[in-house]
């Protein structure tokens, strides 16, 4: 028999017609258990790191790096089926990758002149990271190392590919990239960069989905990530 | 005659469950599945379930609300808390900026209230992260802190944990529903 188109059930029968899409609460519930332990664990390593002097060294920053890059891989191991799809890159772009790269230069900039603008104006002070390397022998190499490729890898794969892929059980595709962009923005423990942190991690969450690859976002973090580190050593280091 | 896929002058009668137009050859209501041709203990049953379901979805719109309020309880503790402590340490040199880091905390934490009668799943898990966080923070730079308001801090997040479970619990419902 012919259903009446927009039924939720046959009229003759009254089979239903709408397949139901959300899983069962203990399902869901579950998966935001799993979202938490995640959370959980990248918010102890961070704490550790940014508030235990103990810890304020380059070694012990990298023993953390290893650490944290431990967890997203581990979790995206057991999330391997519904995130090996995102690992891929099938329809590589060299147009798309230009624009994203150009996009994160420029927010880039523009985060380097007001977060140098708010240090100097509120706080009286300038922060510069590159000091932390500065003696060591490949200084620039390992701060590029560690603060633009790491990161770029690291968190694309725990906070794009797992952690979005693992809020997709719980909530539908909106509400995901608020809760990844909010939970990666918070977790980088600072007040302040919460106005660039917000929309930049939205709108790599936003290409993640959209490209429907954790490669593009790779790139855009990795671009942003390594203006900055440019803008550093240009500032410190005299030309 | 609301959401009914029936176009109103083809329709004969209403639905008694749902009250969506339908048509007298129909045996089921095509919007909510009533057996409108079935016996009269599968009409019965049919309502049976539905109002229990009605029910308990009303009981997880009450968890919601309470967890609602709960936003609206930690908003308006960080505002007390930030002008008592301004008002005690108003000569340290970071008063101001802890002033005003409340007031925006507070004022966080009113908007997760008011956004959780939109989207109560997403408001709850984004406020019980950010309690949590501030909690954690909070007992990194003073630990006894951890303790001061333990009991209100559990029913806390006791209560966000719970409006989490009803809001996945409501949404399922409520698809069934209609």
């Amino acid at each position: 028999m012919a259903v009446v188109n927009g039924s939720r059930y046959c009229g003759t029968c009254g089979h239903r017609q709408i397949v139901d899409d959300i899983p069962e609460t203990s399902y869901r519930f579950l998966q935001l258990k799993q979202v938490g332990l995640f959370f959980g664990l990248h918010l102890i390593i961070c704490c550790l790191a940014e508030f235990v002097d103990y810890f304020d060294t380059l070694k012990w920053m990298a023993v953390f790096d290893i650490i944290l890059a431990t967890i997203n891989i581990s979790f995206v191991a057991l999330n391997w089926s519904t995130v090996k799809h995102y690992l891929k890159w099938p329809d590589f772009s060299i147009q798309k990758l230009s624009l994203y790269v150009g996009i994160a230069m420029l927010i880039s900039l523009f985060t380097h002149y007001t977060i140098t603008w708010i240090n100097e104006t509120i706080f009286d002070k300038h922060v510069y990271y590159y000091y932390a390397f500065a003696d060591l022998k490949y200084g620039k190499a390992l701060m590029l190392l560690s603060m633009a490729v790491v990161p770029a890898l690291s968190e694309e794969l725990g906070f794009r590919a797992y952690l979005i892929n693992g809020l997709l059980k719980i909530v539908d595709v909106k509400q995901a990239i608020i809760i990844s962009s909010f939970l990666f923005s918070i977790i980088h423990l600072s007040f302040l960069s919460l106005y660039w942190l917000l929309p930049f991690s939205m709108f790599i969450a936003y290409i993640f989905l959209k490209e429907k690859t954790m490669w593009y976002g790779v790139c855009f973090h990795f671009a942003f990530n390594l203006t900055a580190c440019l803008f550093e050593i240009i500032d410190v280091v005299p030309l | 005659m609301e959401n009914s896929p029936i176009p109103a002058q083809q329709a004969n009668t209403t639905c008694t469950a749902c009250t969506s137009a339908i048509v007298l050859d129909d045996n089921f209501c095509n919007s909510c599945g009533y057996p409108v041709k079935g016996t009269e203990e599968e009409k019965d049953n049919f309502m049976a379930n539905r109002i229990s379901k009605q029910i308990d979805l009303n009981t997880h719109a009450e968890s919601m609300k309470k967890a609602g309020y709960s936003l609206y309880w930690i908003a308006g503790s960080f505002l007390l808390f930030g002008f008592i402590m301004f008002a005690v340490n108003q000569e340290a040199e970071d008063a101001v900026f802890t002033l005003i880091l409340n007031i925006v905390l507070s004022a966080v934490f009113a908007l997760l209230g008011v956004w959780s009668r939109n989207k109560p799943l997403t408001a709850f898990i984004v406020a019980l992260t950010l309690y949590g966080l501030i909690t954690i923070l909070n007992a990194i730079v003073e630990p006894a802190s951890l303790l001061r308001g333990i009991i209100v801090k559990i029913v806390v997040v006791t209560w966000l944990i719970k409006g989490m479970k009803a809001a996945m619990d409501a949404e399922k419902l409520s698809r069934e529903l209609n």
